[in-house]
Order: structure tokens, then C-alpha cells, then sequence
């Protein structure tokens, strides 16, 4: 199975919406009982700004702007706690008007040979098609789209291939964006995308990884 | 595969620096410069503001040459870390389970089990107290949920062995835990019911 040589697992958790950045600081989350005083007196603040927001706890980090809500990990024991958060600030603040929410799992893989990195690429988009015309020709970045998901949800699903930005042995980055828009005749003002966030969590993590191991037995 | 050494040109834009553009007397230096730093710090949220939001829900995994080539002005910039994931520090092969307190004793709390991957079966469990960080330890009552992962963290290059409790803060219930509660209740009046 590929996820033999998983490295590295980041979830990000995205929403687009309306917001006020400055809401989201680390002593309101505790104030609210929602994080751990300790974890909020830990807090890095980057910035705190009517425009921007950028804080790290010890196990999320927060990206927030007027337009774009967004909280990420790499430690999979907090994928859950994370959820949680999110869907608890937005019980909160449930006036927040929200229209899109994605949810982003990246997985990084070590492949176990260099061979099988080339192989990787070159099953994926043959690069037979390119020897003629370009000299030993690499798959750079790949992209592949569902608009019209295959589970019906309103909204789209995209996977991307790339070599792994972060310094590792046959390194390669599997990036899954399941994207989930509202549904004709909502507002996004009733909670509906938090909602969407809760029913559909345990379906989106499932779903990426049934995707990546069923790419990865085809082009064995 | 192979990474892109793609080399973009560097800007030739003059940033303003408070050493050549303004006479520097007095107090005044310091409103000026902090006037500078201010509208760098602007200019950066900015540009930060607007690559976001071309990105809709994508998560960005990977920095662009651009921002590299970015002039540092006294060291006031977006954290280009904040923008990748994190290989000093991640937790990962960990086995996760969610219980939830059954009974509470005096010195530990018994609950029951439930593997996330595997939500099936359930086991029950023994939780000692010195386990539970003190500020979850307002939490634990009947019925309080709690997430447990074994694995394996990384931290700055050291691996360790983790084992991780942490209570659920949450105010709301999803689908899935009701239709957790139904089953658990279903299950439970199977056992009371009387035989036929």
C-alpha cells in the first residue's frame, strides 16, 4: 500500500465566507473554553490585524482574512480536536455568513527507490508521448479534476501530484482539495456549511484515501 | 519527476528606508520609522490578503520564488514557514480511539473504546488520572468524550513514542454522533429487552 510510506499528513481545513478576523485570537478561544488556557497563553501570534490574522497553538495554525477561514495541522492526533474547534467557533459566531468549505489532505510520501519515483510519474502521464520532442523528459505536476462529483455533493474534487516541496528521500506530494459549495437556495447563513463540515468529515478522509490506493494499484 | 529551478527576476522596486528618505532628529525618528514599519507591514498583509484569496478553499502547499525574492525590511514579514507543512513537528502511524467515560473511580475512570478507522466494535479501557492534563481534568464526568492516538511523533527530528488524551470541547452534536447515540441505545435494549 502507498500509505506504507507516508511521511507526513497535513489536514487544512478551509472555509470561504465573511469574517472578522480579529475575532479569532487565542484568548477568546480559551475564554470559550474551547483550547486549554495553558495552550493559549503558548500561542504565537504572527499578526493580528482588521485585515489578516495568523496564529500558531502548539498543534494548529490559523490563517484567517475577511474572505477565507483557515486552520491546519500536520499532527494526526488533533485531526479530530480540529474539527471540533472549527465547528465550535462557527456555533459560536453562527451569524458568519459561509458559502464553500474545503477540506485539503496533504500526504506526503517517501517513495522507497528512485526507480519507483520515475515509474511513479511516468505511469501516472507516459512520458514516452514526450521523448521525441524533449530530452529525458520529467511528469512535473499533475492535476486532475471531478466537477461533477461522484457523490453527489454540490461542489468539486481535485487531486494534485507534485514532487514534495519538503526535503525527503523520493519525495512526492499528494494533494486531495475536497471542495463542498452550498446548495441551490441556501445563504450560507444558517450553518450549513458547518454542518457540512461534521457529516461529511469521516466520508472526506475516507475518500482520499481510497483514491490515492486505488490510483496507486492501478499503475503497479 | 524533478523540482523546477526556474530562477524569477528579483524586483527592482526601491523599498522605502527610513535611513535615506528622512532626517532623523529628535522623537520624530520614531514616529517615522514606526509610520515605515507600519505601512510595510500593510503592503505585506496585502499581498498575503490577495494570494489567499486566488487560492478559494486550495490549500497552497507549495512557497513561490516570488515571495523569497521578497526585500526583507527589518525582518518584518509574513512567517514564509506558516505557508508549508511542518517536518519539524508532526504525529503520524497513530492508532485513534474516541471513548467516552463510563464510570469514574478514585484514582482512574473506566470507558469505552471505539477505534476511529474501525468503529465497528468497542473496547473497554482503564484511564489513570495522571494521564489526563490537568486542564481536561474539569472535564471528565459521565458520558464525556475524549480522544486517545498512539503513535509516533516527530519533533525537530527526534521520534518519540505518544500517547495523546484529549477531551472533546465542543458545543454542538453532528449527524454522525447521533446516529452513534441511536446505535448505542439500539444495542443497549437488545440486551434489556425480556426473551421471547
Amino acid at each position: 500500500m502507498l500509505h506504507d510510506h507516508l511521511q507526513i499528513y497535513t489536514l487544512s481545513i478551509v472555509f470561504l465566507g465573511e469574517f472578522n478576523p480579529v475575532i479569532i485570537q487565542p484568548y477568546w478561544l480559551a475564554h470559550k473554553k474551547l483550547i486549554r488556557e495553558q495552550e493559549a497563553q503558548n500561542a504565537t501570534v504572527d499578526v493580528i490585524h482588521n485585515e489578516i490574522v495568523k496564529i500558531e497553538l502548539d498543534w494548529a495554525k490559523f490563517e484567517i482574512t475577511k474572505n477565507r477561514f483557515e486552520v491546519r495541522t500536520s499532527q494526526e492526533p488533533y485531526f479530530e480536536p480540529l474539527k471540533d474547534l472549527i465547528i465550535s467557533i462557527f456555533e459560536i459566531l453562527r451569524e458568519t455568513p459561509i458559502i464553500s468549505l474545503g477540506i485539503n489532505h496533504l500526504k506526503y510520501f517517501s517513495l522507497p527507490s528512485e526507480e519507483s519515483y520515475y515509474n511513479f510519474g511516468n505511469k501516472l502521464a507516459p512520458l514516452s508521448t514526450w521523448n521525441e520532442v524533449l530530452n529525458d523528459p520529467r511528469m512535473l505536476f499533475l492535476e486532475i479534476l471531478e466537477q461533477d462529483r461522484k457523490d453527489k455533493i454540490n461542489g468539486k474534487y481535485r487531486v494534485r501530484i507534485q514532487p514534495s516541496d519538503i526535503k525527503m528521500q523520493n519525495g512526492i506530494l499528494i494533494q486531495v482539495n475536497d471542495h463542498i459549495d452550498l446548495n441551490p437556495g441556501e445563504t450560507g447563513r444558517n450553518g450549513e456549511m458547518v454542518k457540512s463540515l461534521g457529516n461529511n468529515w469521516r466520508a472526506s478522509m475516507n475518500r482520499a484515501t481510497e483514491i490515492i490506493e486505488t490510483v496507486w494499484k492501478k499503475i503497479q | 519527476m524533478s523540482v523546477s529551478t526556474e530562477i524569477m527576476s528579483p524586483s527592482t522596486t526601491m523599498e522605502k528606508h527610513w535611513v535615506t528618505d528622512y532626517t532623523t532628529s529628535g522623537t520624530k525618528k520614531n514616529e517615522i520609522e514606526d509610520v515605515l514599519i507600519l505601512d510595510t507591514v500593510k503592503d505585506e498583509v496585502k499581498k498575503r490578503v490577495i494570494k489567499l484569496n486566488q487560492q478559494e478553499t486550495l490549500f497552497e502547499a507549495t512557497e513561490t520564488e516570488e515571495a523569497e525574492n521578497q526585500i526583507d525590511f527589518r525582518s518584518i514579514k509574513i512567517s514564509k514557514d506558516f505557508l508549508v507543512s511542518d517536518p519539524r513537528k508532526y504525529f503520524l502511524k497513530s492508532q485513534k480511539w474516541i471513548g467516552h467515560v463510563s464510570e469514574i473511580k478514585k484514582d482512574h475512570f473506566i470507558a469505552e473504546l471505539k477505534d476511529l478507522d474501525d468503529p465497528t466494535t468497542y473496547e473497554i479501557g482503564e484511564v489513570d488520572y495522571d494521564e489526563i492534563s490537568p486542564e481536561d481534568k474539569e472535564l471528565i464526568k459521565i458520558g464525556a468524550a475524549f480522544y486517545w492516538s498512539l503513535g509516533y511523533a516527530n519533533t525537530n527530528g527526534q521520534i518519540e513514542k505518544k500517547s495523546l488524551i484529549r477531551f472533546q470541547r465542543v458545543n454542538f452534536w453532528t449527524m454522525s454522533d447521533y446516529n452513534e447515540v441511536l446505535d448505542r441505545a439500539d444495542e443497549l435494549y437488545d440486551k434489556l429487552k425480556p426473551e421471547d
